[in-house]
């Protein structure tokens, strides 16, 4: 008995205590619950053009506009989501849930290529496909549209042009991700605009999982028109 | 009895770590992830597809509540005037688990997401929590409920619990699972998730318990058709558009299309 229960506890050590269910693959399994906090963002300014720049103000016009009336955020926002996000990793496919109106996140990591322009229609969060190159997911992001809070930390705006690539890494031992994004778009930036996030691991989120957006709350209207 | 040497140990604790990572470097066995297309025999219309299930058996209470929806929706009750607060629970499960927009089920160890075009994601926990306790004032009622889930061999069985009593919906002020019954704070739905063989059908088994709305245990079961390398879509409605809020005011409960 007590050889069993040393092999049995030397093997949960070493397979993270994995039972009978379904796993993800040999990479590093990113889900769990993840949290931002005061020191997590990196983020330095962003060089814009001369016409990013200039549209800045109406830029965050917008983005209040669209919070206000619960519109999905989508990327960039979605991943700055102030609650905790929810990542899930199967061997196929990634999924990243936020509490602000949001549609999930899907990365895809089951060898796909991005659709066809006219094959697929543009989201808040794009198309996303992913690979893995030793311990970092690499993810690469295209087919935005012109919903949602669209403002990029450190300047610029996400438009239907814009190409993000990011890179997901564990850290501390897993209880640290650090994901790096880097957007590209001629018309916004003029070079490639990188910035940083480390989220902290969390054991527990609270529930329920959703901030039930009103678009007819005259109170939140009132409080987000006169920031 | 063996010896207790490290030696044994070790090795045998490799030929389990071995084991394990043979299963993890291909793509689980019984991994439901992807996106899944409800299979509809042909009902003609949504509502004849929902009660499209075997006859459950209703308590008398629940089926003159039945009736008198009915009535209400035939004498022209077809539009929906409840006010849109944000205390009305969002999502419903059976409606989720029984309309046409695929579902988007990503499987981790812990935890299995389901998504739909409706943008919010069902959660299934598979660490071995708990319900919480859904009679204290901490819990708030989604359409979801709250499931925890566990493998039965090829099996996942989901438990889910917590529905809200009422809904924001003045045709039908409750939830109403296929067939006629109600998903609300006394209900118990089990459901079994399982793949075909060749993993290209997913079937999943539902029966609703609830002796204050049925007099026996509801099951029936719906089967999903893998839709490979097909990409989400994303609901696009605007809450603050007038339109919106205007064709939100006129949609109706469908007349019957035979």
């Amino acid at each position: 008995m007590q050889f069993v229960a040393a092999i049995m506890a030397l093997s949960v050590a070493l397979t993270g205590g994995q039972t009978g269910a379904p796993t993800v693959s040999s990479h590093p399994d990113v889900s769990g619950y993840w949290e931002l906090r005061y020191d997590s963002l990196s983020v330095p300014t962003a060089s814009l053009t001369a016409q990013a720049a200039a549209d800045q103000p109406n830029q965050k016009r917008r983005d209040i506009q669209a919070v206000r009336s619960c519109i999905n955020v989508g990327i960039p926002a979605l991943m700055e989501d102030r609650a905790a996000l929810d990542i899930r990793q199967s061997p196929t496919v990634i999924g990243i849930v936020a509490k602000s109106p949001s549609s999930v996140r899907y990365i895809y990591t089951d060898g796909r290529m991005h659709p066809e322009k006219d094959e697929s229609d543009p989201t808040t969060n794009g198309h996303s496909i992913g690979h893995w190159e030793g311990d970092t997911l690499i993810v690469d992001t295209v087919g935005f549209n012109e919903r949602g809070v669209r403002s990029i930390p450190g300047g610029g705006v996400r438009t239907p042009n814009s190409h993000l690539t990011e890179r997901y890494r564990l850290l501390d031992g897993g209880q640290r991700l650090s994901v790096t994004f880097t957007w590209e778009d001629p018309l916004v930036f003029q070079k490639p605009h990188t910035y940083e996030f480390r989220y902290y691991k969390i054991r527990q989120i609270s529930e329920p999982r959703v901030y039930n957006c009103n678009p007819n709350d005259t109170e939140r209207t009132k409080f987000l028109l006169e920031r | 009895m063996p010896s207790l040497s490290i030696e044994r140990i070790v090795a045998t604790a490799v030929i389990i770590l071995f084991g394990c990572c043979v299963v993890t470097a291909r793509p689980a066995e019984h991994d439901i992830s992807g996106m899944w297309l409800l299979q509809d025999p042909g009902s003609g219309n949504f509502t004849d597809w929902y009660n499209n299930v075997p006859k459950p058996s209703l308590r008398p209470d629940i089926v003159k509540d039945n009736e008198a929806l009915a009535a209400r929706e035939a004498a022209g009750g077809v539009i929906n005037r409840a006010e849109r607060l944000s205390s009305c629970p969002f999502g419903n499960l059976p409606m989720m688990m029984a309309s046409s927009p695929p579902l988007n089920i990503v499987q981790s160890r812990d935890e299995v997401l389901i998504g739909a075009e409706a943008n919010r994601a069902r959660f299934i926990y598979t660490d071995g929590r708990s319900h919480p306790d859904i009679r204290s004032a901490d819990y708030v009622a989604t359409g979801f409920g709250h499931s925890t889930g566990r493998w039965e061999g090829d099996t996942l069985v989901v438990d889910t619990i917590g529905f809200p009593t009422r809904v924001c919906d003045s045709r039908r002020p409750v939830m109403v699972t296929p067939g006629g019954g109600r998903a609300k704070e006394t209900t118990h739905l089990i459901e079994r998730f399982r793949l075909s063989e060749d993993g290209e059908m997913l079937s999943v088994t539902f029966t609703w318990e609830d002796p204050t709305v049925l007099l026996a245990p509801h099951t029936y079961s719906y089967k999903y058709k893998r839709l490979p390398g097909a990409n989400p879509i994303e609901n696009n409605d605007d809450p603050s558009d007038p339109a919106y809020q205007q064709r939100l005011l006129e949609s109706v409960i469908p007349p019957p299309q035979k």
